[in-house]
């Protein structure tokens, strides 16, 4: 399985936590951060950020604002209270499930 | 840096080209686009486009899928904020307008006559919010105009537009096919004024309907761009 199949179930996370630590961004500013942070490991593509962000947006864990720049509006996200809270138990969660691979997949490392 | 004229053009070429017509998608992509656009500097914004842009969407049906998408989930915001409105309706104090629609309806009954009755709340109830929503799509249309905007129309206001013309169609429908073709109008006239308890009912829910659809369209609806 590559990288990005696995990329795709977390990604919903990986919006959260990013718009947890930045208080708004935008579209391509996301897919240039985890580009950013992971030296090009991971690659978000378009076509699966954009429904995460509608998605999330619909279930009001995301709230939206417009801005003028380079004469050309821009569209900023950012977290709702909800949203906030959504995003700490989706960490949590990860972080546990990867704890746990960890230990499936390295059991010398996961018992130390 | 702003993208030249040249290359705003084959942008906006290839965004209309892949069916984004509506404000929301149309400027979130063009926005996204152009910053890519303004970053990786690339000689041929057509072969960038195609070989770079097109794929990480997924392909022009990746883009449409997702404007698509993006449509249904704001339409079903747009009905929960709807069925918000309308029960908000029948707790305390807005209780007050339901039972001021029933009384005014049924004073109107005895007052005025049945058939003044019904179709002046159908009126006020479904067609009033349909005018005022027309307007608004046609000022919305005007000023998107006067600004030079390449798209027309908001899929918010579409969403809207559907929700307010949802009842007027399906009038239209029964009015003219149902009644008519199944029921038989003298039927239909001689049950309506047999059970005025329904009649009451169908003109308050009309009443109530409207009110629902003029307070979300004040709510939600872009009657004017907002120019930064």
């Amino acid at each position: 399985m590559s990288s990005s199949k696995l990329l795709k179930g977390s990604l919903a996370t990986i919006v959260l936590k990013l718009l947890e630590e930045n208080e708004k961004m935008y579209g391509y500013e996301i897919t240039q951060r985890v580009k950013e942070i992971t030296a090009g490991e991971f690659k978000i593509t378009e076509g699966a950020l954009y429904p995460t962000l509608h998605k999330l947006e619909a279930e009001g864990m995301l709230s939206t604002e417009t801005q003028k720049v380079d004469n050309r509006i821009r569209k900023y996200y950012s977290l709702t209270k909800e949203g906030n809270a959504e995003a700490q138990t989706k960490v949590a969660e990860l972080e546990e499930f990867l704890l746990n691979l960890q230990k499936l997949l390295n059991p010398k490392l996961g018992m130390g | 840096m702003s993208l030249t004229t040249e290359q705003h053009d084959i942008l906006v070429k290839y965004l209309k080209g892949v069916g984004i017509g509506h404000q929301e998608p149309f400027e979130e992509f063009y926005d996204h686009i152009a910053t890519a656009i303004e970053k990786d500097k690339p000689e041929d914004v057509s072969t960038y486009l195609r070989e770079v842009i097109q794929p990480s969407f997924g392909g022009a049906k990746g883009i449409k899928k997702i404007v698509l998408n993006q449509r249904k989930a704001r339409s079903k915001m747009i009905w929960k904020r709807m069925k918000e409105i309308f029960f908000s309706l029948f707790g305390w104090p807005a209780i007050g307008i339901v039972m001021v629609s029933f009384i005014l309806v049924q004073t109107s009954f005895i007052q005025l006559g049945t058939k003044f009755t019904i179709v002046a709340t159908l009126a006020l109830g479904f067609l009033l919010p349909f005018i005022i929503l027309a307007y608004g799509a046609i000022s919305f249309h005007r000023d998107c105009k006067r600004n030079n905007r390449n798209y027309r129309n908001s899929d918010l206001n579409s969403s809207l537009m559907l929700l307010v013309h949802l009842p007027f169609s399906l009038m239209n429908i029964f009015g003219n096919l149902i009644v008519p073709v199944v029921i038989g109008r003298d039927v239909f006239k001689h049950f309506i004024s047999e059970n005025i308890w329904l009649s009451t009912f169908l003109c308050a829910f009309a009443l109530l309907y409207g009110f629902t659809c003029l307070k979300l369209t004040k709510e939600q609806f872009i009657f004017k761009l907002e120019v930064a």
